[in-house]
């Protein structure tokens, strides 16, 4: 296991050095001026390229970065959107926002998920599935931007139920309240992609012998998809967990717009848009980061689940 | 199963409630109490606070006067960092704004002019403090000076001692010294010295107008220097003052009461402030609202106290009295790169005319909400005397077209005469780039890539339209000297704010053999002439001539429409709304582009 | 071999009777043998949920191929005297329904008798009259077309910023987001499954190697890869779905590949294994059906799932090309005037929900019916 898992980690640290340089040059061959101003002389533009090494080979840059990397541990300042400050006190002053939405949206959405999952697998194309499905996928059936913002015009607007949107340094109540709003708008495609998996997997278990057997012994319905079904059916939805999370957490961006959040979702964006390469950089590890190790997590999960799963197992 | 899962759930729990505080406690150094700030009585108990409630889409990128390249961080400088001059608004006996007036703030008074121009002083202001009650002096400005222009530093903003306006002598040696083949500079040469600890001497490189000097000086914003040096890295090529609330010390009118960076900051009045009397307002609280739907909302909401009006909402407050029209803005002109090989016929002038004349500048101004303008100079350029605009001249009045320059009928023919002198056959397609952050752009280029094929006929003329990336658009439209096929056609509007003194600034872009900026194409071939002109309307003798100046602004108005070399499309308008409790110094009845609506001296009216 | 019937034993001559040698205890089979496909072609037949789902389906795909020429008017054919026009439809105009009215907000009390701006007829209902900085002012719902003077025109979904038809613009737009969801989920498919079914199925080094090889893949930001794509190649159709397919295999490669693990260990491969059945057979005969279900859910899903994407991409301003539509741009251009035309979300929204919802109520059927271990259940 040991030997498993610092495998797993050696192998990590190079997936993310691979994919830092890939982008490192994906990102340097946007066409674009990082100093847009018009108003400054070319003398004066070029300099400003040479301080930053903008002039030099993408190599050469490169070479730049990963010595700063390593021999500093300097992962740079932002040029663009908050110049001289270094990139990560960027995204930490951005992350424990959007980090926060999203677990609660999860711990919200996972057990309403498995619940719905559990009751459409149960009445399975019965009224009670039918009118989960209906329903879960209705919530899913609108983009974000466009649903968030009904909602707003809806709840927070005419109704006044909460705020229109999120302020900061706000505390207690108020605080509860006005994140109200971007969870739910959150939680929806969690809840349903748990939902639809959860169903799907359940049906599939719920036919096999071993269910047979369970229902043989004498255990009831409910029971038998509980104790038996349910566990059997989590080894593939723990893998949508990793997918989910990653996707909440990138996907929160349209959200964090319509609800004014300052969170990291939107960061990515203005970097790329503003030619930041080094908050780019930044926030791609960043992400790059959870998602590995969310991946990592969820494959040793697999092993708890189901003891019978070994991965990396030959065929 | 149950217990395994409960267990992770319970740690998620942990884990959401260790993190449950997101909002970070306002960092809340201790508020720099006022060593020396005069003892004030406890203001008597406050019903309520006059706090004007604004938004924003885009949050500054740093309050470092320095490092910031954008225009829309002067507006939050001028709140909260010291400042030398700054504009205010002078009534007459009625009580009606006549003219904007320059304030002294940190100066004691205007610049005196020490002999024909070249030489200057400015008296500081010895009531002049930071938050914290320590003195702004000439110290201060001279560090301030000194950070503009460090060699080592290299702030992009470097440029703004020595170009577009004022040039202090040697600054720009001083800036560029460390760069390859320049010689050492030492800062003793550069043309500001302390003379005293509230004396700054200035040596420019040519005569000036005080105006002149006022405006330049009045963008410059002090900074803290122990902060400063203290923020600075080792190897001293930046600081990172003024990048959040922990690292800046407010000056201004305002003190920086908190910053939660892209959400919200929020403004106290600073009763230490020169002229704290004149500011009416409490504080001022900046929201983050980048969806203009939800700052709708808001706004209907009672929430916030002023509302930017897009296009899509003008229909729903048009008949509003409270709707405030700004006519604002650069005009929107369409490039075309002449020098691209795959298009040769728009080296043709026949072919720009061609264009130029299919536009209906009417419909255009209808479908956005902008008003037409078919001629180069911006609407509000000065004219040959002060009060006087550029366009006001019947001069200037009978430049521009009948019908906007719209007439389907002659664009017909001159395109004709361009496409059968390019020798084409089958259809000819351009393609046309645009940013896709501008939505009014977006609007007009379909609204052109329709009509212009009716015009041509759908069988000789197709408009090809090619969204990019915002970071994309001013790098395609630059580099066509190195990469002729960068683009075809595009469009850009740029605004100069001295256009109201100096409208011959306008065609700075277009002379890129004189002026080291960026330039969008060929114009040199398209208008020999031009460079020429603009160099001499840079010269003294005509910048100290207001009078020469607009003769010589109009000869080049006259020689941009007949070389066509940029179409210009429309010019853009902003409406605003101000809530019924903001009280504006300005009505739209008084508005004139010179005084703007006054809006730092705005009061709140607390019983609406 | 004799017949036992015919075979006498001396010994037992007429001590035993034979039974009826007719009788077979077995039944013939009436019915011809039935194949995998027509079995759950028969049971999809009994999820009646589903089959409605189906035809919602079909009616869009009718829609968005012939829905463009219901009408005059073309997709690109621009009016500035007919922006933002609201719904009218003929006979639901006369229930109240897409009658052509709008509200118009913050009109002064004191124009509306001015007959050149409110033709007769055209004021419907004066609302909410208030005083604002003095003046008084009203909400008004007019008939909008004998407001502009177009009395006899009927744009059923309303017209768009540039005086386009909506109707016209929705269908050709779904017709454009259709192609690219099926088109990049067809993609999508077939290499997430030939790369799930090596890595799941072999394991070892080369799933390690072929799972690294994903994990950089998508560990570089989807964002980052659209932007590029759209930059080098543009904002055509066939950019999009490259995009798409770029960033879009690796879940269905996921699930296939731990399909593979899960099935891989049973026993019954086991055994066909020890039988000699060549992997090749293993793979495709024995392990991959078992995937077939959730590989036509997640296929089914996708496709909805791809015109959100386009539509994501559309808001953060990297749809396709102007003038051609998709339901995404159309939606993205709609939520900008949401509050002012909320008719230019709605249509758009009620597609690709109707979309959304048929193709998930529709894989749900189609999964049952396609379960290998339901083979016989009716």
């Amino acid at each position: 296991m040991v030997r498993y898992v610092s495998g797993r980690l050696l192998a990590m640290a190079l997936t993310l050095f691979i994919i830092v340089t890939i982008s490192f040059a994906m990102l340097r061959l946007m066409p674009g001026n990082i100093f847009e101003n018009p108003d400054i002389p070319q003398v004066v533009r070029e300099a400003l390229n040479a301080k930053y090494h903008l002039d030099k080979p993408i190599m050469v840059q490169y070479g730049y970065f990963l010595r700063g990397v390593l021999a500093d541990g300097d992962w740079g300042t932002s040029i663009v959107l908050q110049p001289t400050k270094p990139v990560f006190d960027i995204l930490w002053q951005r992350i424990p926002v959007s980090m926060h939405l999203n677990i609660v949206s999860l711990l919200i959405s996972l057990p309403l998920g498995m619940l719905f999952g559990i009751l459409a697998a149960l009445g399975r194309n019965r009224a009670p599935d039918h009118a989960i499905s209906f329903a879960v996928v209705m919530c899913i059936s609108i983009p974000s931007f466009v649903f968030a913002a009904v909602m707003q015009y809806f709840l927070c607007f005419r109704l006044g139920w909460f705020p229109i949107i999120y302020r900061a340094n706000q505390v207690g109540w108020e605080y509860l309240r006005q994140i109200v709003m971007p969870v739910l708008a959150l939680s929806f495609g969690p809840i349903a992609a748990t939902t639809r998996f959860l169903r799907g997997e359940l049906i599939e278990t719920l036919s096999s012998e071993f269910m047979m057997l369970a229902r043989t012994k004498g255990l009831t319905h409910f029971h038998a998809t509980v104790r038996h079904a349910l566990r059997n059916s989590l080894v593939p939805m723990v893998n949508s967990i990793v997918g989910m999370f990653v996707g909440v957490l990138t996907g929160s961006l349209v959200i964090e717009r319509i609800f004014a959040i300052p969170g990291v979702g939107g960061i990515m964006l203005q970097a790329i848009n503003a030619l930041d390469h080094p908050v780019t950089i930044a926030a791609l590890i960043f992400y790059s980061l959870v998602s590995l190790l969310s991946i990592l997590i969820v494959d040793l999960l697999y092993g708890v689940v189901d003891p019978r799963i070994r991965m990396g197992s030959r065929r | 199963m149950s217990k395994k899962l409960l267990s992770l759930l319970m740690v998620a729990i942990i884990v959401m409630t260790a993190a449950c505080n997101p909002a970070p406690a306002p960092t809340s150094p201790p508020t720099a109490a006022p060593t020396a700030a005069p003892t004030e009585p406890p203001p008597p108990p406050k019903q309520e606070e006059k706090i004007y409630r604004t938004t924003f889409t885009a949050d500054i990128r740093t309050l470092n006067p320095h490092t910031g390249t954008q225009s829309v961080e002067d507006g939050a400088r001028a709140d909260l960092s010291p400042l030398l001059f700054m504009q205010a608004i002078e009534y007459d006996a009625a009580g009606n704004p006549v003219a904007p007036v320059w304030l002294p703030v940190f100066a004691a008074e205007l610049p005196i002019a020490l002999d024909d121009g070249y030489n200057w002083e400015i008296k500081l202001n010895p009531d002049g403090v930071w938050e914290n009650g320590e003195p702004v002096d000439a110290d201060t400005w001279m560090y301030t000076f000194k950070m503009y222009v460090d060699p080592t530093m290299f702030n992009p903003y470097g440029s703004w001692l020595f170009r577009d306006q004022i040039e202090i002598v040697n600054a720009e040696a001083y800036y560029l010294q460390n760069q390859a083949g320049n010689d050492p500079v030492a800062w003793e040469d550069v043309g500001i010295t302390k003379v005293d600890d509230y004396t700054i001497h200035l040596s420019l490189t040519s005569r000036y107008r005080q105006d002149d000097v006022i405006r330049h000086f009045g963008k410059i914003y002090a900074v803290y220097e122990p902060l400063y040096e203290s923020l600075m890295n080792e190897s001293r090529t930046q600081t990172t003052y003024g990048t959040d609330k922990a690292s800046f010390l407010s000056g201004g009118p305002y003190i920086l009461e908190s910053w939660t960076i892209g959400s919200e900051r929020l403004y106290k009045k600073n009763p230490l402030w020169p002229h704290a009397d004149m500011i009416n307002l409490d504080g001022v609280l900046s929201t983050l609202v980048p969806d203009s739907n939800a700052a709708q909302l808001l706004f209907e909401n009672g929430e916030i106290d002023v509302l930017g009006v897009t296009a899509a909402m003008y229909e729903g407050y048009r008949e509003d009295p409270r709707l405030l029209i700004t006519p604002s803005g650069a005009n929107q002109i369409l490039y075309a790169n002449v020098v691209n090989p795959q298009v040769p016929i728009l080296a043709d002038l026949n072919m720009r005319k061609a264009l130029y004349h299919a536009v209906d500048r009417e419909s255009v101004a209808k479908l956005v909400n902008v008003a037409p303008w078919a001629t180069f100079m911006h609407g509000n350029a000065g004219g040959p005397r002060p009060g006087v605009g550029f366009w006001d001249t019947p001069e200037a009045q009978a430049l521009i077209p009948d019908n906007w320059g719209f007439d389907p009928e002659l664009a017909k023919q001159y395109f004709d005469t361009a496409y059968a002198a390019a020798g084409l056959s089958g259809k000819l397609v351009l393609e046309f780039m645009y940013s896709e952050t501008s939505e009014v752009h977006k609007s007009v280029i379909e609204f052109l890539q329709a009509q212009w094929a009716i015009i041509f006929g759908q069988d000789l003329f197709e408009l090809r339209l090619v969204p990019v990336p915002s970071p994309a658009i001013l790098a395609a439209q630059t580099e066509w000297p190195s990469n002729p096929n960068s683009y075809q056609l595009s469009i850009q509007g740029l605004n100069w704010p001295n256009t109201m003194y100096y409208p011959n600034q306008q065609f700075k872009f277009y002379c890129n053999m004189n002026v080291d900026g960026l330039t969008f194409t060929d114009f040199e071939s398209m208008a020999p002439d031009m460079p020429e002109m603009y160099l001499l309307s840079l010269t003294e003798e005509y910048r100290m001539d207001s009078e020469l100046l607009y003769e010589l602004s109009l000869e080049m108005e006259k020689y941009w429409m007949d070389n066509m070399f940029g179409i210009t499309l429309y010019r853009p308008l902003s409406f605003t709304i101000y809530s019924d409790r903001i009280v504006l110094p300005v009505t739209q009845e008084q508005y004139s582009p010179l005084i703007g609506w006054g809006t730092r001296w705005m009061d709140i009216d607390l019983t609406k | 071999m004799t017949n036992i019937n015919e075979t006498s034993i001396p010994e037992f001559e007429g001590m035993f009777d034979p039974l009826n040698t007719e009788a077979l205890k077995d039944d013939v089979f009436q019915t011809s043998p039935m194949g995998f496909f027509k079995e759950s072609f028969l049971r999809f037949t009994r999820y009646r949920v589903s089959i409605v789902a189906f035809w919602i389906i079909m009616v869009v795909v009718f829609l968005a191929a012939f829905g463009p020429a219901l009408n005059p008017y073309g997709f690109n054919d621009q009016n500035v005297a007919r922006m933002n026009m609201p719904p009218r439809i003929p006979y639901l105009e006369k229930m109240g329904i897409a009658d052509g009215s709008r509200i118009l907000t913050n009109r002064r009390a004191s124009g509306l008798s001015d007959l050149t701006v409110y033709p007769p007829g055209s004021i419907m209902e004066i609302m909410n009259p208030r005083m604002i900085s003095g003046v008084e002012m009203v909400d008004l719902k007019v008939n909008y077309y004998s407001f502009i003077g177009l009395g006899d025109e009927y744009f059923w979904f309303g017209t768009d910023y540039l005086g386009r038809d909506l109707f016209t613009r929705l269908f050709r737009g779904t017709r454009i987001s259709l192609i690219i969801a099926i088109f990049s989920v067809a993609i999508n498919t077939v290499i997430g499954v030939i790369y799930g079914a090596i890595a799941g199925y072999y394991g070892g080094n080369v799933d390690m190697l072929l799972m690294r090889l994903v994990e950089i893949i998508s560990g570089i930001p989807q964002l980052v890869v659209f932007t590029l794509f759209i930059l080098v190649f543009g904002r055509g159709i066939n950019a999009i779905i490259f995009s798409f397919v770029v960033t879009g295999w690796m879940p269905t490669a996921y699930l296939i590949r731990a399909q593979f693990y899960r099935f891989k260990g049973r026993e019954y491969v086991l055994a066909a294994r020890t039988l000699g059945v060549p992997d090749r057979l293993l793979v495709f005969r024995h392990i991959l059906p078992n995937c077939v279900g959730p590989l036509i859910t997640r296929a089914m899903i996708a496709i909805p799932g791809a015109i959100f994407s386009e539509s994501f991409l559309a808001y953060i301003g990297l749809g396709l090309q102007p003038p051609e539509p998709s339901i995404g741009v159309m939606l993205s251009d709609g939520q900008r005037v949401l509050l002012q035309f909320p008719y230019q979300t709605l249509f758009p929204a009620i597609i690709i929900s109707a979309l959304m919802i048929s193709f998930n109520l529709f894989s749900n059927g189609l999964r049952d019916a396609l379960d290998p271990t339901k083979r016989g259940e009716f």
